[in-house]
């Protein structure tokens, strides 16, 4: 017998035909027929986290929605004012405007009037300057003061500024016509004011408009964050929780008080569960082991979104909710046995794990603070919460831990 | 078992009656067993694994369809079951290295002496990474391109499993072959070769007898 395919018919010939094997068939019967009599263990669910953890989710997008509700314009009738949050126009002395209202100057929508261009206003100087009580939803107040020593600076408008939170601000020379704009929003401003033609004007206010309603969102500031965040691991409890890593890349856009955030982080999650909260799939074993203990390495995806709730000087505090997957790279279980001599499989590992998307409910707050315009550090405490059951062992797992993170602005943002 | 009778206990056991489910597992004891012998490594997993078969099949018998034959989807549940448990014990699939197997000689040796429990037991020598694969390619007839697929492993591995399987496999029979031709040199003794089905070894036991 030299062959490989002589080996394998020998030994197909031989194996086909068994000798009888049926001794022991009724203590064998017996065994079985105690599995069948042994009935299924539940496991044990918390039923009102994943509950609680979508209403908070709900909550906070509604929440959302409610305070970034697009703007309602009119853009159609030159000279009338442009409302925001459908609020009337209160009109303010000394160059004060409502922050809630834009009012279209009138040498930009009134072509017929050319003597209130600001050509025809000489070594004028436009100036931006913030109300006395800065208006936290962006609005800046506009004046126009003159360079002959005139104190009572003629309104002309308002101008949404940007999300970066600087003041704009405006300076224009009747000389040079040149003007330096800080305000991204405010860039279309030189058309305006060096326009004594109505189209031009038309067509400048509907860009000024269509700014305005750009501004919905305003321009989204992306970051790119390296986060790393030990956590707890945790079925149904973290009384039995063990002590896990995530490192990551998240990359994030800020629109206003919004940042939408995805990303990608190996997590190692470890945890260990009693054998009644273990689904066992179609294995039975022979003897219970008594805990599982689970190695398990993932991929998880994020997708969050964040409310900021206080933005002072350099600090930044938001909340926020999501939803994450996990790719599982790696899964292995080890039985821990009452007896040392319990027959059963000591360890399983799973040969082709399992994807669970939008399984995780993410939770988070988060406090940022900004170390210059282009780098900032985070520290984000979360809670993950299973929506669905996860891995092999069909575990609500959850974890709760801290996130550090150091974070760089993309597109930097623009000073005054 | 005629086909009647077993129609019968099939339905049965659809009904969850005790009784017809013990007559089943009775009719086919032997033939499962044989099945999950040739899959583990010893008599104990084998009737362990063959209980979780008969789990399945009990639970499960609703699906089958009665136009086919019973035996082949019981043959699979147990086939399949096997295969959980091999991935139940993945870790240890390798514990068992191959020692010597590289170059091995192609030596002839007579197989006429070499019995059912004999190859049961070389077979369930076999690390259980070479066993599986060598049973589902030699006795079962799966393609590497099937067995990657069903144990998650590629086409290389399969087929290197298969070779090492065959090498050790071969080893054995040499050895086996060495001791008869060693112990019938020149005495004319007459053997018979004891293997037990749940030996943790393969040093068979030889039993010779003398004719005067």
């Amino acid at each position: 017998m030299k062959s490989s395919s002589d080996i394998d018919n020998f030994f197909k010939q031989k194996l086909a035909d068994p000798v009888d094997v049926t001794g022991n068939w009724e203590n064998d019967w017996s065994a079985l027929e105690k599995m069948m009599d042994k009935p299924e263990k539940r496991r044990g669910i918390v039923f009102w986290l994943p509950l609680l953890g979508a209403v908070a989710a709900l909550f906070v997008l509604v929440l959302g929605w409610w305070l970034f509700k697009p703007v309602t314009e009119d853009v159609h009738k030159p000279g009338k004012q442009i409302t925001k949050m459908q609020k009337p126009q209160q009109q303010q002395t000394g160059g004060a405007v409502n922050k809630n209202t834009i009012t279209v100057p009138e040498f930009i929508a009134v072509p017929q009037q050319p003597n209130k261009t600001l050509q025809q206003i000489p070594e004028s100087r436009i100036v931006i300057a913030p109300s006395p009580n800065t208006p936290s939803d962006g609005i800046a107040n506009v004046a126009v003061a003159s360079n002959n020593g005139q104190n009572n600076a003629e309104k002309i408008g308002s101008i949404e500024r940007d999300n970066t939170g600087y003041t704009p601000l405006i300076t224009q020379n009747a000389d040079t016509s040149k003007t330096l704009l800080a305000n991204n929003n405010a860039e279309h401003l030189p058309e305006q004011s060096n326009t004594d033609d109505g189209s031009k004007g038309m067509v400048a206010k509907q860009k000024n408009a269509a700014n305005s309603g750009n501004s919905f969102l305003g321009r989204p500031q992306f970051a790119l964050t390296i986060m790393g965040a030990p956590d707890v691991n945790g079925v149904s409890s973290f009384s039995q929780g063990k002590t896990g890593t995530n490192i990551g890349l998240v990359f994030s856009a800020t629109f206003k008080k919004l940042t939408v955030s995805t990303g990608v982080a190996y997590s190692y999650k470890p945890y260990s569960i009693d054998f009644d909260n273990y689904s066992r799939s179609n294995y039975y074993f022979k003897t219970d082991p008594t805990s599982v203990l689970a190695d398990c390495r993932m991929l998880d995806i994020p997708l969050n979104i964040d409310y900021q709730l206080f933005n002072k000087n350099k600090n930044k505090i938001s909340v926020g909710t999501g939803l994450s997957s996990y790719i599982m790279l790696r899964e292995n279980y080890t039985y821990e046995y009452a007896d040392p001599y319990a027959r059963g499989p000591r360890s399983y590992g799973i040969a082709s794990p399992g994807k669970y998307f939008f399984g995780v409910l993410n939770l988070q707050a988060t406090y940022k603070r900004q170390v210059n315009s282009k780098v900032g550090v985070s520290l984000q405490p979360y809670l993950k919460l299973p929506l669905g059951d996860v891995g092999a062992s069909k575990v609500r797992l959850q974890s709760a831990g801290v996130a550090l993170g150091v974070s760089w602005n993309i597109n930097t943002l623009k000073k005054p | 078992m005629g086909e009647e009778e077993l129609q019968t206990l099939i339905r049965g056991c659809v009904t969850q009656d005790r009784k017809c489910q013990k007559m089943l597992y009775k009719a086919f004891y032997g033939f499962a067993m044989a099945i999950c012998l040739r899959y583990t490594g010893n008599r104990d997993d084998a009737a362990e694994v063959m209980n979780q078969g008969f789990m399945k099949v009990f639970t499960k018998i609703e699906t089958f369809d009665p136009s086919r034959p019973f035996k082949a989807w019981l043959g699979r549940i147990m086939m399949n079951i096997s295969i959980d448990h091999y991935r139940a014990n993945l870790k240890m699939a390798y514990a068992e290295e191959l020692e010597n197997a590289e170059h091995l000689d192609d030596g002839t040796f007579s197989d006429s002496n070499l019995d059912y429990q004999d190859l049961l037991a070389m077979v369930q020598q076999l690390p259980q990474a070479y066993r599986t694969v060598f049973n589902l390619f030699a006795i079962d007839g799966y393609s590497h391109d099937e067995i990657g697929a069903i144990l998650n492993i590629s086409v290389g591995t399969s087929k290197s499993n298969l070779f090492k399987a065959r090498q050790k496999l071969k080893q054995m029979l040499l050895a086996a072959n060495a001791r008869v031709n060693n112990i019938n040199y020149g005495s004319g003794n007459d053997l018979t070769s004891v293997l037990a089905i749940k030996g943790t070894t393969i040093d068979p036991i030889y039993h010779s007898r003398t004719e005067k």
